[in-house]
């Protein structure tokens, strides 16, 4: 049996659909969309990632990411 | 600490906690953040955008002793804040949650029942939970049973500027409550602080107030002011109100040539 590898990967991150080339780690989706990732928090398919496993982060195709930060708020 | 505000076992030094929404911009919001003294800051969050907003970590970081407090604006039910909260929480490393949950955008007013339900699991997730809510004495109870650090009823509706409207539960409420109670919205002037302090609040969230005055980092500075003011009358111990005029001097009757 072969190993096919994905040559992209399509993504829905902060409600836009993205197409990532290879395996994407969370660092290349934040470089796409201009994210800081050190100051970004992870929600994956409305689960919330904890910052010590974003290096861990596999993402599969049609994954929902949303990329969030602090803002000035009440 | 001499009077301090405890909050979830935390000790503050300033009973006057500040939102960062509405201001001009990232330097006008940091000069009244450092004007009011707040120790406590309330922040929202949002998803990153391309055409990306001013960044509020570095200016905030910049000043000594403050503590974020990530709100969960937005959220429309329970599961959305506990979300919003937990992500607030990886974003600031803070313990506190402000937890608001206003699914009508025309009042704001807070869902109390999904409010309930998020701060009782954030409670037991261990944030130091801090709800915004409706002056309901009863509701207010309940979460702090619930295990709030504190509760955050309104004064009027958020950002409408009308003070404290809501003034006789108020009353009631801080009378129950075994938790601290803080004023949260509606606040437009430091007189309305300095009451909602003499009245026995333990704190005042001020945001619109200071965010859209001509000259935020002053009215911040007035709004300290005034919460200081009202903590130390509320210390002091305030006189009792009568239905009718006491004497401060002797009613002698010499003046009127009648002497007895």
């Amino acid at each position: 049996m072969a190993f096919t590898f994905a040559e992209s990967m399509k993504l829905t991150v902060n409600g836009e659909t993205l197409e990532l080339p290879g395996e994407p780690s969370l660092a290349d989706v934040c470089r796409t969309l201009g994210a800081n990732a050190e100051r970004a928090a992870v929600l994956l398919n409305d689960t919330v990632i904890p910052r010590t496993q974003y290096d861990r982060i596999r993402f599969r195709e049609g994954d929902r990411i949303d990329l969030v930060t602090l803002v000035a708020g009440g | 600490m001499k009077d301090a505000l405890l909050l979830g076992g935390y000790e503050f030094d300033s009973r006057l906690m500040i939102g960062t929404g509405k201001f001009s911009d990232v330097a006008a919001m940091t000069a009244a953040a450092r004007a009011s003294g707040a120790r406590l800051v309330t922040v929202a969050l949002s998803r990153f955008h391309r055409a990306a907003s001013d960044d509020l970590y570095q200016p905030l970081a910049a000043i000594p002793g403050l503590t974020l407090v990530p709100n969960t604006s937005g959220a429309r039910t329970a599961d959305e804040a506990v979300r919003a909260a937990m992500l607030g929480r990886e974003l600031s490393g803070s313990p506190f949650v402000k937890v608001e949950i206003h699914p009508n955008p025309r009042h704001l007013l807070p869902d109390p029942i999904e409010t309930h339900e998020a701060c009782r699991r954030l409670a037991k997730e261990g944030f130091a939970v801090l709800p915004y809510i409706p002056a309901d004495p009863v509701l207010a109870k309940r979460l702090e049973d619930a295990g709030c650090a504190a509760v955050m009823p309104l004064g009027s509706a958020i950002g409408s500027g009308r003070g404290l409207q809501t003034a006789e539960m108020l009353r009631l409420l801080i009378q129950d409550s075994l938790v601290p109670v803080i004023v949260d919205a509606g606040l437009r002037a430091p007189s309305e602080a300095a009451a909602a302090m003499e009245m026995g609040c333990a704190g005042v969230l001020v945001n619109s107030a200071i965010a859209v005055a001509k000259n935020p980092a002053a009215m911040a500075a007035a709004f300290a002011a005034a919460v200081q003011a009202g903590r130390a009358a509320r210390l002091a111990g305030l006189m009792d109100c009568g239905e009718s005029a006491s004497p401060t001097s002797p009613l002698t009757s010499f003046l009127g040539g009648q002497e007895a």
